[in-house]
């Protein structure tokens, strides 16, 4: 539910992984093949000698180095910024309060705010007791237009998952009528921690 | 509301490949940091750190050049593992050991062991074997389930896999995943 750009994130990683894949090809081409290699230095100096004019047009009198290298910094400061971006904004998108709504057409206007915990506490309390469940915890994420619920149940082993799957969304279901909200409901069933690393996916 | 479940569905199902990307990231960054000192030093006109633009350019451009053949195949290799392996993450789809089961109220999804361990009592109760005598694996579109039976008393596969596909049903799993099943030549001592 979070809000990973995760289309951003295959583009990004296909167009490095088809770059270096480039690169590796081109030193093994330029190691197996002498033609490749004469070829591919031919290009280069020709390249080279291209840049070197254009760093020395770009050279101020009086001064010794040109001043493409002072842009070149600046774009690469550029680079370095947006890759911070691009890693501060994986996984985001958890939210704080479920509901926060400012009412001031009521006789005394007010704010009205329901954290994640009340939820839920209203969501155990609609559940009862069940010895089916281990654990519960409830998050709130972000999302547009009504914040959405992941609720996180864990479920003792062996417990068939459809039936209580869908009783914890019907509470989750009345919990939100309750409140007075609508938004989409994740239930996740998921194994315990210590099942997980264990070596095998043996049910015994 | 219908469309948005199954984009979140989607998202509960498959990877976002968030630590790719933030590994590749850290990459990045560390060499633009690199690139940035070189010619910053340059635009300065002062030493270089390791070797200046020019001298990296010169390596580059007259390849083979003085490096060992050995290890310009090597780093070749390995760039165009690593640019392969991230090439299929962001191309692939990513799935996740888990499942969607139907639900009206929401999103329903439920770890592949979560369901393996339901079907495992399921088929321990049709065999009627103890625990330790049936093995459930569940993959993307089928479900193995190994059986050992208690020595002198059959078992009937049928009936345990005719089980199984009503217990998929009662959990709604969509798409309902076929039902393998393999039952040992010889039985064991039963619990």
């Amino acid at each position: 539910m979070n809000r990973t750009p995760r289309l951003l994130n295959r583009i990004l990683l296909s167009i490095l992984g088809l770059a270096l894949l480039a690169c590796g090809a081109h030193l093994l081409l330029a190691c197996i093949s002498p033609v490749y290699a004469g070829g591919w230095r031919r290009v280069a100096a020709d390249v080279g000698a291209r840049a070197n004019d254009v760093l020395a047009a770009t050279t101020l009198p009086g001064q010794r180095e040109s001043w493409l290298w002072i842009l070149i910094a600046a774009l690469l400061l550029c680079l370095i910024l947006l890759v911070l971006w691009w890693i501060a904004v994986q996984g985001r998108g958890r939210g704080g309060d479920y509901v926060s709504a400012y009412f001031d057409d009521e006789p005394m206007p007010g704010r009205v705010e329901i954290s994640q915990t009340a939820v839920e506490q209203a969501l155990r309390h609609v559940l009862g007791r069940r010895n089916d469940v281990i654990s519960i915890g409830v998050s709130v994420w972000e999302l547009e237009p009504a914040a959405g619920l992941r609720i996180k149940v864990q479920p003792r082993k062996g417990t068939a998952p459809g039936p209580l799957g869908r009783d914890v969304a019907r509470a989750a279901q009345v919990v939100q009528q309750a409140l007075g909200v609508s938004g989409p409901v994740v239930v996740y069933l998921a194994v315990g921690t210590r099942s997980r690393f264990a070596r095998v996916e043996r049910v015994l | 509301m219908r469309e948005d479940n199954a984009g979140i569905r989607e998202r509960e199902l498959t990877s976002g490949r968030s630590p790719a990307a933030i590994a590749v990231a850290l990459l990045a960054l560390l060499g633009c940091l690199y690139a940035l000192l070189e010619v910053a030093l340059r635009a300065l006109g002062q030493e270089a750190w390791l070797a200046a633009p020019d001298t990296w350019w010169h390596w580059g451009s007259t390849l083979p050049g003085r490096l060992e053949p050995a290890a310009q195949v090597a780093i070749g290799l390995c760039a165009a593992f690593l640019g392969l392996v991230l090439l299929l993450h962001g191309l692939r789809r990513g799935r996740h050991a888990r499942h969607a089961l139907a639900c009206e109220d929401g999103v329903l999804v439920v770890d592949d062991q979560v369901l393996a361990a339901s079907l495992a009592r399921r088929a321990r109760a049709e065999a009627g074997v103890g625990p330790g005598q049936a093995l459930v694996t569940v993959n993307r579109d089928r479900v193995d389930v190994q059986l050992s039976p208690t020595s002198g008393t059959p078992i009937n596969p049928a009936l345990v896999v005719a089980g199984l596909e009503d217990e998929l049903r009662t959990n709604l799993v969509e798409p309902l995943p076929q039902v393998h099943i393999r039952v040992a030549e010889r039985g064991v001592i039963g619990q």
